[in-house]
């Protein structure tokens, strides 16, 4: 039931649309069947009027032409008479007359036949005086040869009216009458319509349950993706939703879910592991301090020993906050982009001066260093202060990392629209295992120990996120044993 | 008399049997810090990087106490611990980790004792000096 409004509006929807699509067919089943029962009707009144006619005239060849011989040969067939005391040959056509009567159920129903002006002449039984009378449009139409039709109101009944035209030998003209009662066709049409008044909220009804349902089976991956949303938290992120039995549409809402989900277990889990390894990492500089005071404090030493301890114990602290230094950097470059400033300017000449100011390092080692960069200008939009740190960082891993006499080398080489540059060593090398990790936070390498451990542990994590804010990327080639080049890949301005 | 005798004996005995003591620690400083520290307490005290000088030194002497780092490149400390324990099942190990006690010992299981590098040194030297006693 969460979900009102989305199966509220569906159904809601539907059941008009379904509704007005009941009701315009179940309209045009209606009128269809008003007309056709009409017509029938109305086909059936002509015949009988035809009937009617054929009879006078009959009757009349027998009775006699002149005006009153008509006349009671009319009365004898309108009224149904039988039993005329003369001549044999007419109970023959009274006999088939009457035949025809039952046939066409004429007692039923209202016979008139009258003058060209309406006066009446003679009617059936059941009918004293007018039948009805015709307006003068109806009167034209008559007289064009065409009947008339017309529901009329008789004596509470209603009826269905033919009115024909009659020559009789192409002289008089009369007009017959015939009224048959509506009450069969009014009956089926008005039951007809109750049906469809009762069957259509019956159907709609059922089919908005129907619908419900469907909208439901639809809906099912939603509830489930919002059930496994709340059971989520950052302590169980197991939690998947199935994809088995689930539409295409709603397939890929399940599949980015369970994937968004994933993509933070990951995360959560880099994030353990990562205060785990800051936790360590800050330990151990704490236990150093912690020792060295408690040994100092066993027994009492000379000023030297004091000084020495307090020293180490500086350095230690001093480690220490490097660590939260650059791991807050490294927070920032990665979430907080908004630190950096970027300024077009000429790398070759950035370069070099990193070059110039590492030559006090470089030769404190007697280490030799080549450096290979075009003498043009290449500008890159880029943050200096970050840039400056990155290749001092790379420069320096260089520098420790290389023997007495060494060499290292400083290359730039535009490659399309990026440029790179390789920062090259003779030193220990990577071991191949290690290559892929050597980015990662805290990935300790063996340092030797001449090197004093001042690591952090982050110096190649914090390049690779100045390269990647900087829009490019660092990269590592090494043998162990031999030689390392990192190489930086900058997009040129 | 016979009271003043046997105090007499008894240190005597300790000082004639003299400890040593196996430092594996990849930490520069840290080695350095304990070494000279046991040292100083009267302890001959050899000192080992990594898991391979270690085994070499297990080999060359006869060590009576191992103070063990757990995170070591290469060889981890837990699996040296674990040769350890199948080669030279008499010598006695403390882990000494800048994890925590619980951590250490859910790495290696049945260790003599454990101990927190924060903690500072004299629990260390309480922890070792109860340790060689019950040797």
């Amino acid at each position: 039931m969460k979900f009102n409004s989305i199966k509220f509006k569906i159904s809601v929807l539907y059941i008009v649309v379904l509704g007005i699509i009941l009701i315009v067919y179940s309209g045009f089943l209606y009128f269809s069947l008003h007309y056709t029962l009409y017509d029938e009707l109305d086909k059936e009144l002509d015949k009988k009027a035809q009937e009617i006619a054929r009879a006078i005239d009959s009757y009349a060849d027998v009775f006699g032409r002149s005006p009153q011989e008509f006349n009671s040969a009319v009365k004898r067939v309108i009224t149904f008479a039988e039993g005329y005391p003369g001549d044999e040959g007419i109970s023959g056509l009274e006999q088939q007359w009457l035949q025809k009567v039952d046939k066409f159920d004429l007692k039923e129903d209202y016979i008139n036949l009258s003058d060209i002006k309406g006066k009446p002449i003679a009617t059936s039984a059941n009918l004293q005086g007018m039948l009805y009378s015709l307006s003068l449009k109806e009167k034209r139409k008559l007289q064009g040869g065409n009947p008339v039709f017309k529901s009329i109101r008789f004596e509470k009944r209603n009826l269905r009216l033919i009115s024909v035209p009659f020559s009789y030998s192409d002289s008089e003209q009369y007009i017959i009458q015939v009224g048959t009662s509506l009450k069969p066709v009014i009956h089926l049409l008005q039951a007809r319509l109750m049906h469809i008044a009762i069957s259509i909220p019956v159907f709609l009804l059922f089919f908005s349950f129907a619908g419900r349902l469907f909208v439901s089976r639809i809906l099912r991956p939603v509830v489930e993706i919002t059930k496994a949303a709340s059971n989520i938290t950052h302590k169980d992120l197991s939690l998947r939703v199935r994809a088995e039995h689930v539409d295409e549409e709603m397939r890929y809402l399940v599949d980015a879910f369970n994937d968004m989900i994933s993509r933070l277990e990951q995360s959560f889990k880099y994030i353990a592991e990562f205060s785990a390894h800051v936790a360590h990492d800050l330990k151990t500089p704490l236990a150093i301090i912690r020792g060295e005071s408690d040994i100092a404090l066993r027994k009492d030493r000379n000023i030297q020993e004091y000084k020495r301890v307090i020293r180490g114990n500086l350095e230690e602290t001093e480690r220490m906050l490097k660590v939260i230094e650059d791991l807050l950097l490294l927070t920032r470059l990665d979430y907080r982009s908004q630190v950096l400033k970027f300024e077009p300017f000429d790398l070759i000449e950035f370069l070099r001066e990193i070059c110039e100011q590492s030559k006090i390092l470089v030769a404190a080692k007697n280490i030799v260093l080549n450096i290979d960069m075009p003498d043009a200008k290449i500008y890159i939009n880029a943050d200096r202060l970050h840039l400056r740190r990155l290749f001092f960082n790379l420069l320096d891993n260089a520098i420790k990392f290389s023997s007495e006499n060494g060499e290292i080398g400083v290359k730039a080489e535009s490659q399309g629209n990026k440029i790179e540059v390789s920062i090259s060593d003779r030193g220990a090398g990577i071991r191949g295992e290690d290559l892929p990790r050597i980015f990662d936070r805290f990935f300790h390498k063996d340092v030797a120990e001449d090197s004093g451990g001042s690591g952090t542990g982050l110096g190649l994590t914090i390049a690779r996120s100045i390269a990647k804010i900087n829009r490019g990327d660092i990269r590592a080639k090494s043998t162990l044993g031999k030689d390392s080049v990192f190489t930086v890949i900058l997009p040129l301005a | 008399m016979i009271l003043l005798y046997f105090p007499a004996i008894e240190k005597i005995k300790e000082t004639e049997v003299m400890k040593n003591i196996l430092i594996i620690e990849d930490d520069a400083k840290m080695r350095k810090m304990y070494s000279q520290m046991l040292a100083s307490e009267g302890y001959r005290v050899i000192e080992a990087a990594n898991a391979m000088c270690a085994n070499e030194a297990l080999k060359a002497d006869n060590i009576n106490l191992i103070l063990l780092d757990i995170k070591m490149p290469e060889v981890d400390g837990s699996v040296f611990y674990e040769i350890t324990k199948l080669f030279h099942r008499q010598v006695k190990v403390i882990v000494s980790s800048v994890y925590s006690i619980d951590e250490q010992m859910r790495l290696v299981a049945e260790a003599a004792d454990y101990h927190d590098k924060s903690q500072g040194v004299n629990i260390l030297l309480t922890k070792i000096k109860r340790v060689l006693k019950d040797a």
